[in-house]
């Protein structure tokens, strides 16, 4: 009677462990097509989120803003698949990217039913915070765990904007203030 | 009035005698002699090609390096940044990469151009107010300006203001 209760719990745990285990590996160490997946996700939402500023602002800060993220997360988008297609690297979809994807759906919810200096307000606090989320993930994520040379200095080249980015979303939100 | 064996040794005489003008003539030209001077013609005759032809390669070399030297970033390692490919002896070059114009300040004559290749990831400008806009230059593009008159130009990317350079024109 206890023997087997005994050996099921012991798998049971064993199980768990490895399972747990496995989903931990997983979010913290993406491999290379789930990297791809996404810079691309990234580079998509705010391509998604400025081509909704720049159609509703009437701030030309603001609206610059947001032709900048268009233009920008574009060209960055244009490269990366390229170089995905180059690698044979078909991007895999993990917590992550849709993790973000969910975050960003839920956002773009919000800002469309705002107009006006609220809405400008929300756009660009939302800037400023993604793309401080976007450049820890770069920095702790996504250029230590990229195994291949190219799509590590993809990334690596893709930094600065990103950096460049969030200094522009600040000046912007101190102008709004 | 030739004998009967003259006559039937006529040809066999005219065919020793062609075999033998052959061994003459095959004797002259595989003989010693004649060799190793066709060898020494062909040694020299190659060494005036080879020889020339490295003069020449050396001329057209030398000319191609750029009669401006570049003032380097500071801190930034930047090769041959203003030193174009061999064909193109006309323009220094600005190379854009990583949100940085590569050198920063370019120094040029006159009548010279400057070519600004975009080597990194996103669309840049080189703007001086009034002075020259080279609009969009996608990544991977490039944009050349000829700068006639002398003078110093500051100029930025519209697109990343904090991105900076000079143009100095002697």
């Amino acid at each position: 009677m206890i023997k087997p209760i005994l050996l099921t719990f012991t798998w049971g745990a064993l199980a768990a462990t490895i399972a747990f285990g496995a989903q931990e590996k997983s979010a913290a160490a993406p491999t290379d097509p789930q990297i791809a997946m996404i810079a691309v996700t990234a580079d998509t939402i705010d391509i998604d989120a400025g081509k909704l500023a720049a159609e509703k602002t009437t701030n030309p800060k603001v609206k610059d803003f947001a032709e900048l993220m268009v233009r920008d997360h574009t060209s960055v988008n244009d490269q990366a698949t390229a170089l995905a297609k180059k690698l044979n690297l078909t991007p895999e979809e993990s917590a992550t990217s849709r993790g973000l994807k969910a975050a960003a759906d839920k956002e773009a919810t919000k800002l469309k039913g705002l107009s006006g200096p609220a809405f400008d307000k929300a756009y660009v606090d939302n800037e400023v915070a993604y793309h401080e989320k976007v450049l820890g993930a770069v920095d702790k994520t996504l250029i230590p765990n990229a195994k291949n040379a190219e799509l590590k200095s993809l990334l690596e080249s893709a930094r600065p904007i990103f950096e460049s980015h969030l200094n522009h979303a600040k000046e912007v939100q101190s102008s709004l203030k | 009035m030739p004998s009967r064996r003259q006559r039937e040794g006529a040809p066999i005489r005219g065919v020793m005698e062609a075999e033998s003008r052959a061994r003459r003539q095959v004797w002259i030209i595989s003989g010693p002699i004649s060799m190793t001077t066709l060898v020494v013609w062909g040694v020299i005759i190659f060494a005036i090609g080879f020889f020339d032809g490295r003069q020449m390669r050396e001329v057209s070399e030398t000319t191609s390096v750029p009669a401006t030297a570049p003032v380097s970033n500071s801190g930034t390692v930047t090769v041959a940044a203003t030193a174009s490919p061999t064909n193109d002896i006309s323009a220094a070059r600005v190379t854009i990469r990583l949100l940085k114009f590569s050198p920063d300040k370019i120094e040029v004559k006159s009548g010279e151009r400057v070519e600004w290749a975009n080597a990194d990831l996103t669309p840049h400008t080189a703007t001086a107010q009034g002075i020259f806009n080279s609009g969009a230059i996608n990544a991977g593009a490039s944009w050349s300006h000829t700068f006639n008159q002398p003078g110093t130009f500051p100029y930025v990317c519209t697109f990343h203001p904090e991105m900076k350079g000079i143009v100095v024109v002697h």
